[in-house]
C-alpha cells in the first residue's frame, strides 16, 4: 500500500467518522471502501439502506404467511414474544 | 451528510408482515426515506429481537430466516452496540417508568442519541417521551 495525502472537507471527515462508528471499521478502511465504490459507479441519489429495506419488505411479502398472526402482533410484539401484559 | 433514521424491531417486522395495520405506513415511510436520502441504521440488537419474534411468536420461520440471511449478507446498515451505548442504555432504562419499556428500546434510544438521528423508525410511543421523533411525525413535518 502507498501513502496518499489529500485534503478533506469537515463534512467528509464527519461522514467517515460516522461510517466508521456505524460499521465498526477503522477510518482508513472506510475511506478505501468508499474510494473503491466511487471509482466504479457514479454517485446515486437517495438512500441505499432505505432501498434495501424496501427490497427486504418486497421479498418478505412474497413469502406466504403461515397460519394466522394477530392484527395487533407488532403493536404487542413484546407480549407475544416474551409474555407479560399488552400495551394499552 | 445524509440524515439518519434509527430503526427498531417493530418497524422492521411491520415491513415484513403485510397483515400489520401499520404495514402500509412503514412502506410509505421507507419509500420517503429512500427519496429523501435518509439512511436507516439499526442497532445490532434489533436483529436478534426481530428474528426471534418473527420465528417464535409470529410463527413465520421463512420470513425470520430471510431477515437473518439478509443481515448476514450485509443488506442493512448496522450500528454495533458497544460499551458506551450499553452504558447510556442502562441510564435510559433506569428512568423507564413502564414495564413496557424494554432494554432493547433503551438501546435504540441510546443509538439514536449517539448518531444524532432525525427520527426513529418505530411506532413505539416511548421514544417521543425521550425526546425522539417517530418517523411518522418527522416525515409529516418535511
Amino acid at each position: 500500500m502507498q501513502r496518499f495525502y489529500i485534503y478533506l472537507t469537515d463534512e467528509q471527515q464527519k461522514r467517515i467518522e460516522q461510517t466508521a462508528q456505524i460499521t465498526n471499521k477503522p477510518k482508513s478502511e472506510v475511506v478505501r471502501e468508499a474510494l473503491d465504490k466511487g471509482l466504479v459507479r457514479s454517485k446515486k441519489s437517495g438512500s441505499v439502506s432505505a432501498e434495501a429495506l424496501l427490497e427486504f419488505a418486497k421479498q418478505a411479502e412474497a413469502i406466504p404467511m403461515v397460519g394466522q398472526v394477530p392484527d395487533d402482533f407488532v403493536k404487542n410484539m413484546d407480549h407475544y414474544t416474551w409474555g407479560g401484559s399488552k400495551n394499552e | 451528510m445524509n440524515k439518519i433514521a434509527v430503526g427498531d424491531a417493530d418497524g422492521l417486522i411491520s415491513l415484513a408482515l403485510a397483515i400489520d395495520p401499520n404495514h402500509t405506513l412503514a412502506v410509505a415511510g421507507t419509500t420517503a426515506f429512500a427519496k429523501q436520502g435518509i439512511e436507516v441504521v439499526f442497532p445490532s440488537t434489533v436483529f436478534p429481537e426481530a428474528i426471534t419474534s418473527l420465528k417464535r411468536a409470529a410463527n413465520q420461520p421463512e420470513k425470520a430466516h430471510l431477515l437473518a440471511r439478509q443481515f448476514a449478507q450485509g443488506t442493512f446498515n448496522v450500528a454495533y452496540v458497544d460499551q458506551d451505548i450499553m452504558n447510556r442504555a442502562c441510564e435510559i432504562f433506569e428512568n423507564a417508568k413502564s414495564k413496557q419499556n424494554t432494554f432493547f428500546d433503551a438501546i435504540v434510544a441510546a443509538t439514536a442519541e449517539n448518531l444524532g438521528a432525525e427520527c426513529i423508525f418505530s411506532f413505539d410511543g416511548w421514544y417521543p417521551k425521550l425526546g425522539h421523533q417517530l418517523f411518522t411525525t418527522f416525515l409529516n413535518d418535511q
